[in-house]
């Protein structure tokens, strides 16, 4: 089993990166061959050009990383780490979205315009966050909008896929190292679920 | 009072349908009399990503990023906030999440509360939020797909404005299977909502 894990964090001594050591441990230890993808390290362009968006309905649409596309193509398990901005991931991981999960990787486009998924083979989609700064807004309506993340992947993986989400709230998150640790420890434990 | 616009504005295509609207907007704002500046981040060559270094100084004052200057000085100048953008994977182009990661700062559209690590909205002026975008495909599949997007403005950018801030959303659905009265009437819905809100 493959599972890929995409980074996003600008920072390379950030809480976010312990997150991603415990999510690949996890996900080791429930048997899977783990590849870590980590888009600042990589210097991911994150903004779709003309030329793909021109090429996006035709029938030679462009990948923007054939790397990234192989990886997604055989992976089983999709763990997205990341921190929380404004709602939603960081523009480099949505860079990712809009320019790697391209038609010809994760849909197709048919001559009537119809959409058939093409991330059928991924079983699982994980997300791992940290949440906003504190006093922002309710820990449920964070922790709703991290599985709506996850969800975006839906229609592309053929409606089937379970979104898991483990959601750092902002207790978690600060300072606070205990609470840290027992965060860490969840997302082990739920990563290694992940079969 | 005359309102003072800014419009951002992220489509990679000069011929989009999006580019359409993006004249309609600048339009109706000259006429309305409303003073308007665009930031057209394809065409400004924006970079969404921010920076390790950016990450380092978020909170610190904008003075210690100098390129983000001019920015920063259209943000503090306007009263209402358009966003034009097609939506791809529920949310926004990178390149217009990057301009809100960014440009939002510390100092700029929030503050830093020292006592209670809280960010305070800083953005009071703004009081009119006007969202218009575009989706591929149908208004059932946004749902079950999440509208992670819609909640990035309407939720956080929406929070940081004043408490009397009006802001509005408005989508069209199934863009790519839409025919032209579709889009034209889309069009006047558009205009009529500017005309109230401008």
């Amino acid at each position: 089993m493959t599972a890929l894990v995409v980074f996003t964090h600008p920072k390379p001594d950030s809480f976010a990166r312990e997150l991603l050591e415990a999510t690949v441990e996890g996900l080791t230890a429930a048997g899977h061959t783990v590849t870590t993808v980590d888009l600042y390290r990589d210097n991911f362009d994150a903004t779709l050009s003309r030329e793909e968006w021109r090429a996006y309905p035709t029938t030679r649409p462009m990948t923007a990383d054939e790397r990234y596309a192989a990886l997604v193509r055989e992976a089983d398990v999709i763990a997205f780490v990341f921190p929380m901005w404004w709602s939603g991931p960081p523009s480099m991981l949505k860079g990712f979205f809009d320019r790697v999960l391209a038609p010809g990787v994760a849909f197709d486009l048919g001559d009537t315009g119809r959409v058939s998924p093409g991330l059928r083979h991924v079983r699982r989609v994980a997300v791992v966050t940290a949440a906003e700064p504190p006093g922002h807004f309710s820990h449920r309506s964070t922790r709703h909008l991290a599985h709506a993340f996850g969800r975006s992947l839906r229609r592309a993986t053929g409606w089937r896929t379970r979104t898991v989400v483990c959601w750092a709230g902002p207790g978690e998150a600060t300072s606070d190292d205990a609470k840290r640790e027992q965060f860490l420890a969840r997302t082990r434990e739920r990563m290694a679920t992940l079969r | 009072m005359s309102r003072k616009v800014l419009l951002v504005y992220a489509h990679p295509d000069a011929t989009s349908y999006s580019a359409a609207l993006r004249d309609l907007v600048m339009r109706i704002a000259t006429e309305r009399g409303a003073e308007i500046r665009l930031h057209d981040l394809y065409e400004r060559g924006f970079s969404p990503v921010l920076s390790a270094n950016e990450w380092t100084l978020r909170g610190a004052a904008p003075d210690a990023k100098p390129h983000l200057a001019p920015y920063f000085e259209d943000v503090d100048w306007c009263d209402t906030l358009v966003f034009i953008y097609p939506t791809w994977w529920s949310g926004q182009p990178a390149v217009l999440k990057g301009w809100i990661d960014r440009v939002l700062a510390n100092g700029v559209a929030w503050n830093l509360d020292d006592t209670s690590g809280h960010a305070m909205p800083a953005l009071r002026k703004v009081t009119r939020i006007v969202a218009i975008t575009t989706h591929g495909r149908s208004r059932t599949v946004n749902r079950l797909c999440g509208r992670a997007g819609r909640a990035t403005i309407m939720r956080s950018v929406r929070r940081l404005c004043s408490w009397r801030c009006r802001a509005r959303w408005i989508a069209l659905y199934s863009l790519d299977r839409s025919t032209r009265f579709e889009r034209d009437r889309f069009m006047q819905r558009v205009e009529r909502l500017l005309q109230r809100t401008l």
